[in-house]
């Protein structure tokens, strides 16, 4: 979850005087980078996922399941084989927040031919199976993008306790001995971000009612007054980030393609949030949402009172409306410019460095206002900077800056282009979900480029979008704003007028209507073509192995079968398994023995010991293989 | 019936030039090659009728139907080096004529290049496969590889035996078997063995090999014509999986009875 500096952390005092340093310098940094590499051309597509994982302990017996504190432990042996072959090794694994999860990725990135869709899911198979086999019994490592008992009583393995007045954390539900203990960021993130915001992190998520739903949900409202009766109350830093996510990171061929795919795949973040929501139970109740992202949001929302507008500015410069880990509040190409349409809050003094550097407005706001955020971690031995040769305090900002994209700039002295980070999804139970995901998402960059789509929509509707997202069922029952006619340069001549005036309201010009995931993935006869038919159209003009089609294929009926609602979401999976469970009350309590059913299905779908149609469809099965026949290695 | 004022008493080439820069396919995506086809040739004729110029007679002597595109720009956008140009060959009969007025129009007409990377043929079916007619396309195909004019050649929907006699035979071998996209999760065993044996490129393809029926000819003119070959250019970006350009030149010719 961002960048991870060896060293000693400052104190929260310390760290705070030094706010105004890191700013200073973070940007000179920016500017650094930007003269070198602006010019950078010619780089090829290549492209990675990162999968985050949770270990989940069992115990049969007592028909138990726990996270299992053992991520620094079994991380030790992952890193061995790194450290030993770092250029051939097939998987990397890095600490994520919690100390019950790993995070992998694929130890090269993927290239720039279709052929490379085929080895995604093997090598998300053989990465899994890696980590599993320094399991000890009972343990399993599962691709869950909430652990549905989270915070409740005794929900570790070894058993802890959360300590409300003590610690870092500090929280009346989640244990300091969760946070991964490996490194000093994770704790240090923990205390300074309650520090800075100067309460607990607080977190309402509005409990899924059921007939025999008892609300005040529990009493938490009577210790915290943030606490909100009729909410699942949550209250740690842990509790967001020790979510799991599946992340997507594609090079472009110059810092322009890389603005393009940055602005245009903005307005799928909330599609693919809803279509890939995993998330309906936290600290042991089935909620009113779907999704983890408003968890995390707020789970690190660092924002003072007077940010959050609840007190008159003083000390402080802004009142600032979203967390640092929210959806992206500018585009960054000159297309969608116009569509820029919240306000975008920075220092006067760090947007005019920028643009008297010879950045232009777009990205000079878009980087001034990633550093309206304080770092809120710093190591002792990173302070003072050589701003024409380090990165670490633009990387501090921009690495603690969760948004749904992420542009980032080539990593100085390397072989590595400008990129784009796409973050919004869940992750999903079985790796053929998450390659499926993955391809999917890769391939629609493609067809971007290709054909010159535009997707483009104002950003306070994307916002609009995000939100509605994370509403129970929104891929099947919510509809979404999504641009009508997304081929590039014939729109209607009025709407040609309209949007050329600086004047325009984009709104206004009908452009944009309201569609359900359904009709933007699969198409609506005579109105919209649909993602799906669009991917299908450009790989008809590629050469494709037959393996490699066959694959693509799968993965793309198991898409649309699930944007169409014939299969469940993972989430509507859940809900449904719960809510069927003999032992449930209709009190939307998950209980340890419903938590310990749910995750061994999910165990048993996952491995293939029980095949679940109505998640996956009748056909989860690729040709997907460990490499790319030798006939393919030279194409193009 | 767009065409009523055009009169094809001889032979008449089209070329669509780049169909990935007309929204109207675009909007209606995911159709079968046929249809893309059909519709192609619709937008160029509106193109061409509305344009209305007499100017497309060429040296050859014959019509040649196209509408102002963008494929050559597209092309010199990039460097040659970064450029995957291929071509699919589809014919209606035999003998080496076809083919080679096929390519010269897809090399000098269309896309101006001096070489392409590969060429596919795909014959209209026979059952069974007529080897002999393949091998005269393929010695003809084999001439252009000589003279460094194409990279690699393939061929499309070939049954497996005739495509291992093919491949014995031939002084250029395939390197390219394109089959059916339908048929992409269920090939045979021994075909899948055959081509990584010998390094066999195995692609598929969503084309009818009748590309172009005799009823959508008469539907798209008014009246009957032969279609005497067809072919379909793309153009894609190394390593980026980008596809820039694609499009089609067919050549039209009145009922031969």
């Amino acid at each position: 979850m961002g960048l991870l500096t060896e060293g000693t952390p400052l104190s929260w005092e310390e760290t705070k005087k030094l706010a105004p340093h890191v700013r200073e310098h973070g940007v000179n940094q920016f500017i650094s980078i930007y003269k070198k590499l602006k010019e950078r051309k010619g780089d090829v597509l290549k492209w990675g996922d990162e999968i985050e994982y949770i270990i989940v302990k069992f115990n049969d017996g007592k028909k138990e399941a726990k996270v299992s504190l053992r991520a620094e432990e079994i991380l030790a042996v992952l890193n061995e084989k790194e450290q030993q072959n770092p250029d051939t090794v097939k998987f990397l694994w890095r600490p994520e927040f919690a100390a019950y999860m790993i995070e992998g990725t694929p130890g090269k990135p993927y290239g720039g031919t279709l052929a490379h869709f085929n080895i995604v899911e093997t090598n998300m198979r053989m990465r899994r199976q890696e980590a599993m086999e320094l399991l000890k019994e009972g343990e399993s490592v599962m691709s869950l993008t909430s652990f549905p008992r989270l915070g409740c009583s005794d929900f570790t393995e070894p058993p802890t306790k959360p300590t409300p007045n003590e610690g870092g954390t500090k929280s009346l539900f989640f244990p300091d001995e969760a946070v991964f203990p490996g490194h000093p960021r994770f704790m240090n993130l923990v205390r300074n971000i309650r520090k800075r915001r100067g309460e607990h992190v607080a977190i309402n998520l509005p409990i899924f009612r059921d007939v025999k739903t008892k609300i005040p949900v529990d009493e938490s409202h009577l210790i915290r007054k943030a606490a909100k009766p009729d909410c699942v109350y949550l209250d740690a830093m842990g509790f967001g980030m020790g979510c799991c996510c599946l992340q997507l990171t594609f090079q472009a061929c110059h810092i322009d393609e890389a603005r393009i795919l940055y602005d245009q795949l903005t307005p799928l973040c909330p599609i693919m949030l809803a279509f890939s929501a995993a998330s309906p139970i936290h600290r042991g109740f089935l909620t009113d949402v779907d999704c983890r992202w408003n968890v995390i949001s707020g789970s690190v929302d660092c924002r003072t009172e007077e940010e959050r507008g609840l007190k008159p500015l003083k000390e402080n410069k802004f009142v600032i409306k979203k967390s640092r880990y929210d959806s992206i509040d500018s585009y960054l190409s000159p297309q969608g410019e116009k569509y820029n349409d919240i306000p975008i809050l920075y220092n006067d003094e760090d947007y005019k460095k920028l643009r008297d550097n010879g950045i232009d407005h777009l990205l000079a706001q878009h980087i001034a206002h990633l550093f309206i955020r304080d770092t809120v971690s710093l190591f002792s031995e990173k302070i003072n900077q050589n701003d024409e040769e380090d990165t670490d305090h633009f990387e501090n900002i921009q690495s603690t800056n969760w948004q749904t994209m992420r542009f980032k700039p080539p990593p100085p002295h390397s072989t590595i282009g400008w990129r784009v980070e796409f973050r919004p999804c869940e992750v999903q139970v079985t790796d053929f979900e998450n390659a499926a995901i993955v391809c999917f998402v890769v391939l629609l960059t493609r067809v971007i480029l290709s054909y010159q789509l535009n997707f483009l929509i104002p950003i306070s509707q994307v916002d609009e979008n995000m939100q509605n997202a994370q509403k129970r069922n929104a891929c099947k029952e919510q509809r979404f704003w999504f641009r009508k006619d997304i081929t590039t340069d014939i729109s209607p001549p009025e709407a040609n007028r309209c949007c050329a005036g600086t004047s325009c309201d984009p709104k206004a010009c009908d452009m944009v209507g309201l569609m359900t995931v359904n009709e933007i993935i699969n198409g609506n006869a005579g109105d919209f073509p649909g993602l799906i038919p669009l991917i299908n159209s450009y790989l008809n003009g590629m050469d494709v192995d037959a393996d490699t089609h066959c694959t693509i294929q799968q993965y793309l009926k198991f898409i649309q079968r699930r944007a169409s609602g014939e299969i469940f979401t993972t989430a509507s999976f859940i809900r449904k398994f719960v809510t069927e469970h003999p032992a449930y009350k209709h009190d939307s309590v998950v209980s340890e023995l419903i938590n310990y059913d749910l995750l061994k299905t999910l165990q048993d779908i996952e491995e293939g010991k029980k095949s679940c149609p109505e998640l996956l469809g009748y056909s989860a099965t690729s040709k997907t293989r460990e490499s790319i026949p030798n006939a393919l290695k030279n194409d193009y | 019936m767009i065409t009523n004022q055009l009169a094809i008493n001889d032979k008449v080439m089209f070329s669509t030039g780049n169909i990935m820069s007309i929204n109207d396919i675009t909007k209606k995506p995911s159709q079968n090659s046929t249809e893309e086809l059909i519709d192609a040739i619709k937008y160029t004729l509106k193109e061409y009728t509305k344009n209305g110029s007499d100017k497309e007679q060429t040296a050859d002597g014959y019509k040649l139907i196209s509408r102002a595109d963008d494929v050559q720009v597209k092309i010199q956008e990039n460097e040659v080096g970064d450029l995957k140009i291929g071509i699919k060959v589809f014919l209606t009969k035999g003998g080496n004529q076809p083919l080679k007025e096929a390519l010269e129009t897809a090399l000098q007409k269309q896309l101006n290049v001096k070489n392409v990377a590969d060429v596919i043929v795909s014959l209209k079916r026979n059952s069974p496969d007529n080897l002999d007619e393949i091998k005269e396309t393929w010695r003809a195909m084999e001439d252009y590889v000589g003279r460094h004019v194409v990279g690699e050649l393939g061929i499309a929907d070939i049954e497996e035996s005739t495509f291992r006699n093919l491949y014995e035979w031939a002084a250029v071998k395939p390197s390219i078997i394109q089959i059916n996209l339908a048929t992409c999760c269920v090939v045979p065993p021994t075909l899948q063995a055959f081509c990584k044996e010998k390094d066999i490129k195995l692609f598929t393809h969503s084309d009818s090999s009748d590309i172009l029926p005799d009823q959508s000819i008469e539907e798209i003119f008014g009246t009957p014509l032969d279609l005497e070959w067809a072919i379909r250019f793309t153009v894609h970006i190394k390593c980026r999986g980008v596809l820039t350009t694609k499009g089609y030149c067919l050549c039209i010719s009145p009922k031969q009875d």
